[in-house]
């Protein structure tokens, strides 16, 4: 056995590469391997139903060819890997989506895709992998459910609406992620239908199509009416009471149908006895597709086998399920009982399946043509309100069977031989019996559980999922000389020569690159550059979707960031314990460590189609050197990556240069339904996408440099500092006097001096502190005279407070004005807090009761017995008290509620700021027999502290900073206005 | 056509809370203005409950007040970990502890500053980080509004901004008036004297209206509060 590693020295196959798996550098071996999905025991269980007898696909019937136009078959290119002749070929027939078809379609893709330089397709055109698929390795490109495509095929002529095999919406929500997943900026692949979950979050209604809530310009793939086709694998029961399972298809083909939908639909539900289903007609068209021939040659070997009883022909399609699982939900494989049975092939002593050798497309259009139920098939009554079923849609057609493309005997592997995904059954089980139409219950929107019993691991159910339930096939481990070359007429391999398969593909200056590079750090990978390296794809010139609508910021496209490996691999790919292996290969977003073994430890079968793959590699022609278009989108290379069809010799064709890439019209309807999933997805993506990106925008950062407010601010603080110290040169006039304000002004100053003076020494006095050291400037200038003039006098003044920081700094003005020598409690006395303001100073001016005493006179700040008595109390009542406040509520507070229990007005000394002075001033002069001043302001204080006694430090020095700042300020304001008016104006004039 | 209301459910909670707080009502409006008719007897009770239930409001103001340090110092113990504006929390805190923990050691005698009983430290402390902060915040004010004077008129030229910058250039300059522009101070007095005492008194009549409504809300029972 050969001791070359698996991945030929850290390379991947280019077409593994092409599929999105990729070399990420060595791995630390930690553990070995544990049993391969293919290994592990089952998890499925097989149908039960017998197969259906399915109608012929409508195009079979007649003429036999499809009713889609289909170009002369020797008019189809063929794609580069399959014939170099056709290398260049750029015609492809209409029924082939052109957007499968890079070489000839032109691009006009989206200059912001970020994937743009991404060929995904590039080398699977030269290596086509589709003899790779059936082991599992590129099952995550299985989660494409190709047949939910059909939904969307609305684009396309269809010939009726029966030939829908199976799902209505497909794995939409794996696509989703595919989607999501080659870019690392998205959500993480792991959050398979987050997409869709974000609708559902949004109060979108999810039920089963996830595109229903498409805007009406993305093109929804399952607005079109589409026929159910038979889901045989999974044993009917009895559907629930309130089960809905056809809320499904509610929207998309009963609230919505047009005029030719819902016979079809009735048609699928209730076909009666079609005939027997023959071999699909390999399509005539040409495309890189044969995902389908995959999927449908699996179950196809079952029909040489003895396969569990056929389901009878007309049954409920879903009445066995009960409640059609989510539509990821769903596996691919359950569509095995549906395909038709395909002539019997000479059986020979080759153990690979026939799909491989022949490269037959088998067409599967005509298994889901489920024919109209008999008139008296009890049908419900809602379904039966259905227009009457076109009678060529209902009729059985013959068929006839297509031969196989090479007519060689092959022998039957045991492990298709039975049902794909069948655990050995002893003895075909009947099929159970059908529910009765009638029991269906009438679709009400609304989803249904699936049933207890239905034995079907559906909760996380994928083609992952459901391949690793799979037993390995059971190939022989070598293939006589005879066999290989009946598979491969032209190339004789020696099966036990351990070859380097990739030393048989001549290496090129791209493969340089696309080597992968030992990372540099934990997690770094390399990002292949596709394009350069593997050519233009044959499939990478589609025309974009309709993308263009939404702008997104171009990213860098150089290198795919290497994102962490996310959680939630795909199953086959968690089971390996990737974190046990020592290579790392990079599946979309994610990297798999994995351990390298070496090439002998593949299975056989792997190692044919390796080295087939190989083969046909080696002999395809070089790439086109003409660069293809950029993909179109996010996902472009999703569609890509889909496997081209198998190539082989198709003696029967009646063009002989065509050989056997065949897709049919079905195939292309579907492709092309794909492709509007992708593309409606890739749509929303790039919305929501652009959403975050225009929420992440940061806001402008405002100039906080301007120059104006930096020469207001420096020409205000030098007219503020610079009469302290060079003076104003007599510009302004002295600090008034007292003796020269006028009359009025006199009397406010007179009535609180008046008060000071009148307070007889010894005695104690009320003074209010109601501002806090934010007005320190205004009023310290103030409160110093006062308290200065009773301290000197003998009075002992009664700080009180109904602010906290008030009462606070009452105590750090007495403390600091009386200094050291007065002592306080005995010299002064500072009071807690009066809360309330209003309440307060009612409660401070109504002396009545132990609690008053208690709580306001009984102790001070520093919780020391003040030692005023009621009577002391009542005296110090009686007195003016010297208010001291900030704000208008303070001088409210104070003149409303300091009030004798009668509702007398208490004396009040109002000193107040300037801009409560209007206050002040109301309340003065509605009674001025009560209160004395108001003293409001710096130039008060400065006058009032001078005529005290107590003159202010430096008042002069602060008088002329006054006056020069206040001038200048009114200056600033004239100058701003001129300016500011001028450019009013001019805007004004130019709007 | 407008649709009828629909009718108020009366619930328990609401019909006692409404009683209470109309009785309670009454009688201190009967404590602090009781009406001439009223005996004497009566009207001194009505005025000792008046003030009992004052005095009370005073306490409960002082809970409320130490609730809400309490609330203050759980908000920013809960904040505190969000970093980097955590660090805003933590110097409250820090602040907070500290100033208490000075304070704690002045009243307990452990620091004391010599020849006088009055907290010194903390005072201090206030002195050189309260006072000073709030002056300084005082003083940026006045440079932010004469800026925003400044540009007041940019966003366009109305009457009611160059009445606006009028009266400021009045007041300003008439606060000091330069020679020869004395009429600026008496212009500035009659403003002083007349358009803005007469706004203020006009402020405090809207104000004493709108305490006269919501005592007669109270009183009746129909103010917002017994709803929710």
């Amino acid at each position: 056995m050969s001791e070359l590693p698996m991945f030929d020295d850290e390379d991947l196959p280019r077409w593994l590469v092409a599929g999105g798996v990729t070399y990420a550098g060595q791995y630390d071996p930690i553990a070995g391997l544990p049993t391969p999905p293919w290994r592990r025991p089952l998890k499925y269980h097989p149908p039960e139903f017998a197969p259906v007898d399915l109608p012929p696909a409508p195009w079979r019937a007649g003429t036999g060819t499809s009713p889609l136009s289909e170009p002369p078959l020797a008019d189809k290119p063929l794609p580069p890997w399959a014939n170099p002749a056709m290398v260049q070929a750029s015609a492809f027939s209409e029924e082939v989506d052109l957007d499968l078809v890079p070489a000839t379609a032109p691009s006009d893709s989206p200059p912001e895709d970020p994937f743009a330089d991404i060929d995904w397709l590039a080398d699977a055109k030269e290596t086509p992998p589709a003899a790779a698929q059936p082991a599992g390795e590129s099952a995550w490109i299985d989660e494409i459910d190709l047949f939910a495509g059909d939904r969307g095929a609305a684009s396309l002529p269809t010939p009726s609406e029966d030939t829908d095999l199976f799902p209505k919406t497909g794995l939409t929500g794996k696509l989703g992620a595919l989607s999501a997943a080659p870019d690392p900026s998205e959500a993480p692949i792991d959050a398979d239908f987050s997409l869709f979950d974000d609708l559902a979050m949004s109060g979108a209604a999810i039920p089963s199509d996830p595109f229903a809530d498409i805007p009406p310009t993305v093109a929804d793939p399952f607005a079109e009416p589409v026929s159910v086709a038979p889901i045989a694998p999974v044993p009917p029961p009895p559907p629930p009471a309130e089960l809905n399972w056809l809320s499904d298809f509610e929207a998309d083909a009963i609230a919505e149908p047009p005029p030719t939908a819902q016979p079809a639909l009735n048609a699928d539900f209730f076909a009666s006895g079609p005939d027997e289903p023959v071999q699909a007609e390999p399509a005539r068209g040409t495309g890189p597709l044969n995902l389908d021939a995959f999927l449908t040659d699996l179950p196809d070997n079952t029909a040489a086998t003895p396969a569990p009883p056929a389901p009878a022909a007309g049954f409920d399609l879903f009445a066995g399920l009960g409640d059609i699982p989510d539509i990821p939900d769903i596996p691919d494989t359950t569509m095995t009982p549906e395909i038709p049975e395909r002539p019997a092939a000479p059986a020979t002593s080759s153990d690979v399946p026939d799909w491989l050798n022949t490269g037959a497309l088998p067409d599967l259009s005509g298994l889901s043509t489920p024919t109209a139920p008999p008139a008296d098939s009890g049908s419900p009554s809602w379904l039966d309100e259905a227009p009457p079923i076109a009678a060529s849609d209902s009729k059985p057609k013959t068929q006839t069977p297509i031969e196989p493309a090479i007519p060689i005997a092959i022998e039957v592997p045991e492990w298709l031989r039975t049902d794909f995904l069948a655990e050995p059954t002893p003895t075909p089980k009947p099929p159970p019996a059908m529910p009765p139409a009638t029991a269906i219950p009438e679709p009400t929107g609304r989803r249904t559980p699936p049933p207890a019993d239905l034995d079907l691991d559906l909760g996380g159910a994928n083609l992952e999922n459901i391949l690793g339930a799979v037993d390995e096939p059971a190939i022989p481990q070598k293939l006589t000389t005879a066999e290989l070359q009946a598979i491969l007429p032209d190339a004789p391999i020696d099966l036990t020569e351990d070859l380097d398969f990739d030393s048989l593909i001549p290496p090129t200056p791209s493969d340089a690159a696309m080597m992968p590079k030992p990372p540099t750090a934990p997690g770094a990978g390399f990002a292949p550059n596709f394009p350069a390296d593997f050519g233009p794809s044959p499939l990478s010139a589609a025309p974009p979707p309709d993308l263009n609508a939404v702008a997104l910021p171009k990213r860098s496209t150089a290198e795919i960031p290497a994102p962490e490996p996310s959680a939630a691999l795909p199953e086959w790919v968690a089971d390996l314990k990737p974190t046990a292996g020592p290579v790392v290969i990079r599946i979309g977003d994610q990297q798999i460590p994995m351990e390298e073994q070496p090439l002998a430890a593949l299975p056989e079968s792997i190692k044919q189609l390796r080295e087939r793959l190989k083969r046909i590699e080696a002999e395809s022609p070089t790439p086109s050197p003409t660069p293809s278009p950029a993909p179109s989108s996010l996902i472009a290379g999703l569609k890509d990556i889909l496997p081209p069809a198998a190539v082989t010799p198709t003696p029967d064709a009646p063009a002989p240069t065509l050989s056997g890439v065949i897709i049919s019209d079905m195939q292309a309807r579907r492709v092309k339904a794909l492709q509007t999933i992708l593309s409606a997805q890739e749509q929303l993506l790039r919305r929501s996408q652009a959403g975050e990106v225009a929420a992440k925008v940061p806001k402008r950062r405002r100039n906080l440099t301007k120059l104006d407010r930096i020469a207001v601010t420096i020409l205000l603080l030098i007219t503020v500092i610079l009469p302290f110290f060079a003076g104003t040169g007599g510009l302004f006039p002295p600090l008034p006097t007292l003796e020269s304000l006028p009359a009025p002004d006199q009397a406010r100053f007179a009535a609180v001096i008046g008060a000071l003076e009148a307070v007889p020494n010894g005695a104690a006095v009320l003074v209010a502190i109601e501002y806090t050291p934010l007005s320190a400037g205004e009023l310290d200038i103030m409160a110093r005279a006062v308290i200065s003039r009773l301290l000197d006098r003998g009075v002992r003044p009664v700080f009180v407070s109904t602010n906290p920081a008030g009462a606070l700094y009452a105590f750090h003005l007495a403390a600091k004005i009386g200094g050291p020598s007065r002592q306080p409690g005995q010299d002064y006395i500072v009071l807690g807090l009066v809360p309330g303001t209003i309440g307060g100073v009612r409660a401070l001016a109504n002396p009545d009761g132990p609690l008053w005493e208690r709580t306001i006179f009984g102790q001070d700040i520093e919780n020391r017995p003040t030692g005023l008595d009621s009577a002391a109390i009542s005296d110090l009542l009686s007195l003016p008290a010297f208010v001291l406040a900030q704000s208008q509520d303070d001088i409210r507070a104070w003149a409303e509620q300091y009030r004798t229990p009668d509702g007398t007005g208490r004396p009040i000394a109002l000193l107040v700021t300037a801009s409560a002075g209007a206050v002040a001033t109301a309340y003065v002069s509605a009674e001025p027999q009560r209160f004395g001043g108001p003293i409001s302001g710096p130039r008060d204080g400065l006058i009032f502290s001078a005529a005290a006694g107590y003159p202010a430090p430096r008042a002069a020095e602060r008088w002329d900073s006054f006056s020069l700042t206040t001038t200048m300020a009114a200056m600033m304001l004239l100058i701003g206005a001129a300016f500011g008016g001028i450019r009013s104006l001019r805007k004004g004039q130019r709007r | 056509m407008t649709p009828t209301p629909a009718r108020r459910r009366l619930r328990l909670g609401e019909i006692l809370i409404v009683s209470l707080t109309v009785v309670v009502a009454l009688v201190t409006l009967l404590g602090l203005e009781p009406p001439p008719t009223l005996p004497a007897a009566l009207t001194e009770t009505a005025r000792a409950i008046s003030s009992g239930l004052i005095q009370i409001v005073t306490i409960v103001a002082a809970l409320a007040l130490v609730i809400g340090v309490a609330n203050l110092l759980l908000a920013n113990f809960t904040s505190v970990r969000k970093l980097p504006k955590g660090l805003y929390n933590l110097a409250t805190l820090i602040a907070f502890f500290a100033t208490l923990v000075i304070r704690g050691l002045e009243r307990a005698q452990i620091v004391k500053v010599e020849g006088t009983d009055a907290p010194l430290l903390s005072l201090t402390v206030l002195d050189a980080v309260q006072v000073a902060v709030e002056s300084a915040l005082a003083g940026l004010l006045f440079f932010v509004l004469v800026y925003m004077a400044y540009r007041v008129m940019r966003r366009g030229v109305t009457i009611w901004k160059m009445l606006f910058i009028g009266a400021a250039v009045i007041v300003l300059i008439g606060y000091n008036p330069l020679p020869g522009t004395d009429f600026l101070a008496a212009l500035r007095e009659w403003l002083l004297s007349v358009p803005v005492t007469a706004g203020v008194r006009g402020l405090l009549i809207g104000v004493a209206l709108g305490t006269v409504i919501v005592g007669v809300r109270v009183f009746i029972g129909r103010d917002r509060t017994f709803r929710e």
